[in-house]
């Protein structure tokens, strides 16, 4: 959990973070490493004070060194989904959560309007999220509209689920999709139908489609948060610069004119203050650490550092956890007499209406989800008793009985029932269950650290020799596991048994089949080699070894289990 | 309480009692947001059960609930549906629907 997390790193977003970071407050900073295009445009910058004639190339540069000093890390991701929970907030980046307790939206101006029908069909057809919603349209004709090549991944998920795609791609050189996609022209789109989508037209055709899926970079910030009140398309602020959801601010070009680069600097200031008094007031404290700055490319200890490592699961999660599971959260009630907080009462409610007109019903004390006074009212009250509260009229509230939840205590009677003969004790299953979610968090890193460095690898082009020979490794490799496994290798199959087991007809066709994998694999393998320092040679010289890349990963994730685990014990 | 509730025996074990149907799939991020937020607001409300409904095991549900995005949120009392939501919401959202559900 962090304090806060930014959204957005234009002069507003990172104002709001220096601001932060010098108050020792723990930061995510979501949004791009360069910073933000509308910043690199202007020609001439010439009224922020301090700096005279400056470009935008100037004014981006500045910005990142000022990051650098303050040692503020950016965690380049793009955020799809804002949802309050209880206290807190979660951050969602397409499958991604992150936590926080408090919100700065600092995301500019989208110049992107909506479609011709996109608002009312939302949620009936028209979707953000392919992942999300995809299978609903399972074997179905759909339509994607698509502005940037980082959500190809999403249409080759569409691909595999929908009968059809008619494809607007609004982006330059998209890549080749199979004969379900078709590409369609973006002039004029218009999407319609009664009560869910019906169709989608453009200037030239109309196509019949059951959903239409909008995946674009700019998502309004009303429709990334549930509720949150807008005014003529700009976020709705006070002097504060609160929104009106509590513990979420807005700064810069979101919240409205002018679009200067001062204002922005300025609210980001605002919100920034904001948000220490919000956490002084409520004593809210994440336990995450701003991710530090670091150069790219990263080494593979850089990686670690720009990782979180808060989220691996403290002693209580682990408790709650074996509680949860053994449990599945039942409760038994236990009778007493005195009413408290927690508590659930059977009151019967007379002299009012709706529901204050009720017989035998249960109340849990303290949520406030029947009537706060009346709660507050029955603490300290007795079986038997009969209080009265003004609402629109006078009601009277008796108690019937007043129980209190008593999660059931822990056995290894419960263990045992899970038929695991491997654990039958409490401190067993304390243990299993303690490793189980350490390895979880662990594959979790782990895989950000990969990905962290696999996405600066600058993507070199695979010469063909490495194509070849990596096919020639995996053929010896495939024939000696499904030796092993099946009784047959693959290289002395025939026609039939290739295709059912690897669904080609012949090994050579199934080779070529994997080229992307080896150019992908070719660059992961530079790339982890370098970030670790390993030289590709003798027993990671991949020109002769299969399993080079997957013993690369086997000592990453070997490396971050002792750094995390290590780490822990110390403190 | 939670139970993840398939079609068949679904419609006897909501018939009486407060319910939460979270109808999810498996790979939707938001869904996954919701399960945290579930687990806390049960704690606190013990009277009140959660049933997890998969849509993609038992597309039955998709037909009838018309589910047209996930997480979609029911809340029965009785075996009558009294409020819902889709969305990946927070806690305040549920317990407004809760408080329906429970006394309205
Ligand atoms: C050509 C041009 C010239 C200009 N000249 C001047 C000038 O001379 N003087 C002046 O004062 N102003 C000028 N401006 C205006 C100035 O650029 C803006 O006012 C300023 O950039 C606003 O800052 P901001 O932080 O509010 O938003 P932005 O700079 O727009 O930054 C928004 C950030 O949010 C990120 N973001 C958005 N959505 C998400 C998401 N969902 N998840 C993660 N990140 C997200 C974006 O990537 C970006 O980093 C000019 C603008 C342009 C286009």
């Amino acid at each position: 959990m962090y304090d806060v997390a930014i959204i957005g790193t234009g002069a507003a977003g990172i104002s709001a973070a220096l601001t932060l970071q010098s108050r020792g407050k723990s930061i995510l900073l979501l949004g791009k490493r360069e910073l933000s295009a509308k910043m690199t445009l202007a020609e001439e910058i010439r009224n922020y004070p301090g700096l005279g004639f400056v470009s935008g190339k100037q004014m981006q540069e500045g910005f990142i060194n000022h990051l650098a000093q303050m040692n503020i890390g950016i965690v380049q991701k793009h955020v799809t989904e804002i949802a309050k929970t209880g206290d807190s907030f979660k951050i969602l980046c397409g499958q991604e959560t992150f936590d926080a307790c408090s919100v700065i939206l600092a995301t500019g101006v989208s110049s992107l309007k909506t479609y011709e029908g996109e608002e009312r069909l939302l949620g009936k057809g028209v979707s953000y999220c392919a992942t999300c919603d995809g299978f609903l349209y399972k074997d179905q004709p759909i339509a994607v509209v698509c502005t940037s090549k980082d959500f190809e991944g999403e249409i080759e998920y569409l691909e595999q689920t929908c009968s059809k795609i008619y494809l607007v791609a609004n982006y330059k050189n998209p890549k080749q999709f199979s004969d379900k996609v078709s590409m369609i022209s973006g002039k004029n789109i218009r999407i319609s139908g009664n009560e869910y989508v019906e169709m989608i037209q453009n200037d030239t055709n109309e196509y019949d489609v059951k959903a239409v899926f909008i995946l674009r970079d700019n998502i309004a910030p009303s429709s990334m948060i549930k509720n949150l009140q807008t005014e003529n398309g700009h976020i709705a602020i006070n002097r504060m610069c609160e929104t009106n959801i509590t513990g979420c601010y807005a700064a810069g070009d979101c919240t409205g004119r002018p679009y200067q680069y001062v204002k922005a600097a300025g609210e980001g200031n605002v919100a920034a203050h904001s948000v220490l008094e919000y956490l002084s007031e409520t004593g809210y404290k994440g336990n995450a650490k701003t991710r530090p700055y670091k150069k790219y490319p990263l080494s593979f200890d850089d990686a670690i550092d720009v990782t979180d490592l808060s989220n691996m699961p403290t002693d209580q999660t682990i408790d709650d956890l074996v509680r949860f599971r053994l449990t599945n959260g039942e409760v038994e009630f236990v009778e007493k007499d005195v009413c408290e907080k927690g508590d659930i009462v059977t009151i019967t409610v007379k002299g009012g209406v709706g529901r204050y007109n009720r017989e035998n019903i249960r109340v849990t004390i303290g949520q406030n989800l029947y009537d706060y006074e009346a709660e507050n009212k029955l603490v300290g009250k007795r079986t038997g008793e009969t209080i009265s509260v003004l609402k629109d009229s006078e009601i009277t509230i008796t108690i019937h009985g007043i129980q209190t939840p008593v999660s059931k205590e822990l056995t290894d009677e419960m263990v045992r029932a899970l038929n695991n003969p491997a654990v039958t004790t409490l401190n067993q299953y304390y243990q299993m269950v303690k490793q189980e979610a350490q390895q979880a968090e662990l594959d979790l890193i782990t895989y950000h650290v990969l990905s962290e460095i696999h996405e600066q690898t600058p993507t070199t082009e695979t010469p063909e020799e490495v194509i070849v020979r990596l096919g020639e490794l995996e053929k010896e490799f495939f024939d000696k596991l499904f030796a092993q496994q099946m009784g047959k290798g693959i290289l002395s199959m025939n026609e039939e048994e290739l295709k059912k087991n690897l669904g080609v007809s012949t090994v050579d066709e199934f080779i070529a089949s994997r080229r992307d994998w080896y150019q992908m694999k070719y660059n992961q393998l530079l790339g982890l080699s370098k970030a670790m320092n390993i030289e590709l040679t003798d027993e990671f010289d991949y020109m002769n070894k299969y399993e080079v890349l997957m013993n690369l990963q086997t000592m990453a994730a070997e490396k971050i289990k002792n750094r995390v685990l290590g780490g822990m014990s110390h403190g | 309480m939670v139970k993840k509730l398939n079609y068949k025996e679904f419609d006897e074990a909501i018939a009486h009692g407060d319910w939460i149907l979270d109808f999810y799939t498996d790979h939707c991020g938001p869904c996954k947001m919701l399960d945290a937020t579930m687990a806390k607001v049960l704690k606190d409300n013990p009277i009140v059960s959660l049933a997890k409904c998969n849509i993609e095991d038992d597309p039955e549900y998709q037909e009838r609930f018309e589910v047209t995005g996930t997480p979609l949120v029911l809340f029965y009392h009785d075996g009558v549906e009294k409020a819902r939501f889709s969305g990946a919401y927070g806690e305040d959202k549920i317990r407004e629907c809760l408080s329906v559900c429970l006394y309205d």
